[in-house]
């Protein structure tokens, strides 16, 4: 009796284990898009309304995903009534929330390099720097889209099947 | 946040220096209270010592604090960050403000910055490389304007006002204050609040940060921020109805052009321009136009010679008699005197300026 519970205890976990790790595939693509939906809005604020960093990070947090919006609250609220500048509230707002993500290092050194480039002189390098970034966003998204969806499955069945492994190896 | 009456200390503390870098902060806190007290600019030059300009002159930190063992020079970097800081990281939103060289804090301060110019056909595109700042510390004064109320008004009716004065000599502080007394009406004289309209084309009256007055300018002011002059007063004009039209700093033929409409529409102004007495401003095409056609009833010329807003002279507008002082003073015993100023008193005797 006691094996059958451990056995299954070991295939549920395993399997659990899968599931996850395929989740965080599809959740790295869905935060990709985030930022990149969070950026065109900056984009626009910029451009449109001249709105200064902290104003639209305010307004675009409250439209977007709830963890990326936190970014975007906290670098406001870094760089209001601080000397912080935009380079520095950026990067520790990313840094902070890193473990949050699901992101790769290398989408996380794009973001970064957005924080090199904001509170530009003019509007049109700003946006143009912006407009990097997502371009850079963009190709990231086509690259975990096609790697969700051709390891998503995989690890999920790979989940299983490890976990049946064990319990006959096991039992 | 409007601020009245706030002492300059206060401003200085909660305003100003929580822009700088510490270090130089760290100058303020050293300077007696005294000093801080008279403090009206400070400006910031890469490559020099930090200085501010009291009253009497412009003093480098180092000369006011005896017991400073070592300066430093303030960099371009400080420029930067500083620029960074006041434009809250966003130095974009500002470019506009920029190409005219100055930007606005929240207090209505202004911030005069140097650079390098980027042109394109003649016109300034924007500025780079900055290398100087002069931040000018704004410090509303309720009821500078009460000395000169007595001579704009004629049975309760506003006359169209002229001001005069050098810079710094408190001609925009007193059209300050004489806006808010406009748009609030002024009880003891049995005055009522008037609709005033004020374009402040260097958002210096008003002192608009993203678009709100900072200062007190009255209940019934619309204020068009950062607007030109000529282009603004068609607009207010056109839409907001005001039967006060204020304005700063006027001087060319286009100005003058506008201001004439805006009287022809039944409006009244009140309007500032730089000059140190009546030759200099005959001296400007719009303004000797609008002088010419009679255009303002009270020509109000400010000194500092007993501080900020001393008032030298007040002309009835129609005859250049002076108010001021007794009627027997016609206006031409009154021209100053020309002889250290040749170009305009040549001019002037050709009798293409009289009045």
């Amino acid at each position: 009796m006691l094996k059958i519970i451990g056995c299954s205890i070991v295939f549920v976990g395993s399997a659990l284990v899968g599931v996850f790790l395929a989740l965080s595939k599809y959740e790295r693509v869905n935060e990709l898009r985030s930022f990149i939906q969070a950026l065109n809005m900056l984009e626009t604020e910029i451009r449109f309304a001249l709105c200064t960093l902290p104003d639209a990070f305010i307004k675009i947090a409250a439209l977007i995903e709830e963890k990326t919006s936190e970014v975007f609250s906290s670098a406001a609220l870094k760089m209001q009534g601080t000397r912080t500048n935009a380079f520095l509230a950026w990067n520790n707002s990313l840094e902070e929330r890193k473990a949050l993500f699901s992101i790769n290092g290398e989408d996380f050194s794009i973001l970064k390099s957005l924080g090199g480039s904001l509170g530009e002189a003019d509007v049109e390098n700003q946006v143009k720097s912006i407009r990097l970034v997502v371009e850079c966003l963009k190709n990231q998204e086509i690259k975990a889209e096609e790697e969700r969806a051709k390891s998503g499955k995989l690890l999920k069945s790979m989940g299983v099947l490890v976990g049946l492994t064990l319990v006959i190896i096991l039992y | 946040m409007i601020n009245i009456d706030t002492s300059t200390l206060d401003v200085l503390d909660k305003e100003i220096l929580p822009m700088l870098p510490e270090r130089m902060c760290f100058y303020f806190q050293l300077l007696p209270e005294n000093l801080k007290e008279q403090i009206h600019e400070i400006r910031l030059r890469a490559g020099q010592i930090l200085s501010v300009c009291m009253s009497d002159g412009e003093y480098s930190i180092s000369e006011l604090i005896s017991n400073l063992s070592e300066v430093n020079k303030v960099s371009q970097e400080d420029i930067q960050e500083i620029l960074g800081v006041m434009s809250q990281n966003s130095l974009y939103a500002f470019c506009e403000e920029i190409r005219g060289g100055f930007i606005t804090l929240k207090g209505g301060h202004r911030v005069g910055i140097v650079g390098k110019a980027v042109c394109d056909s003649n016109k300034i595109q924007s500025l780079k490389h900055f290398s100087g700042l002069n931040i000018r510390i704004s410090r509303q004064i309720i009821n500078s304007a009460d000395a000169i109320i007595e001579y704009i008004f004629e049975k309760e009716a506003f006359l169209n006002t002229l001001i005069v004065s050098p810079p710094r000599c408190g001609k925009t502080t007193i059209l300050r204050d004489l806006v808010r007394q406009l748009s609030n009406g002024i009880p003891p004289m049995g005055i009522r609040g008037q609709t005033v309209g004020v374009i402040d084309e260097r958002s210096e009256i008003a002192a608009c940060y993203k678009g709100v007055p900072q200062n007190y300018i009255g209940i019934r002011t619309d204020v068009l921020d950062n607007c030109p002059k000529v282009e603004g007063i068609m607009m207010l004009l056109r839409t907001m109805g005001p039967k006060i039209i204020a304005t700063d700093e006027i001087g060319s033929i286009e100005d003058a052009d506008a201001i004439m409409t805006a009287l022809y529409s039944g409006v009244n102004v009140a309007v500032t321009a730089h000059g140190g007495g009546l030759e200099d401003i005959l001296y400007k095409p719009g303004l000797r136009k609008l002088i010419k056609t009679r255009a303002f009833n009270r020509i109000i010329i400010l000194s500092g010679r007993k501080g900020p807003g001393t008032i030298e002279a007040v002309y009835e507008g129609s005859n250049m008699k002076r108010l001021d002082i007794e009627a027997k003073d016609s206006f031409d015993s009154q021209l100053p005197d020309f002889s250290r100023r040749s170009i305009y008193s040549r001019r002037m005797t050709q009798g293409r300026v009289l009045v």
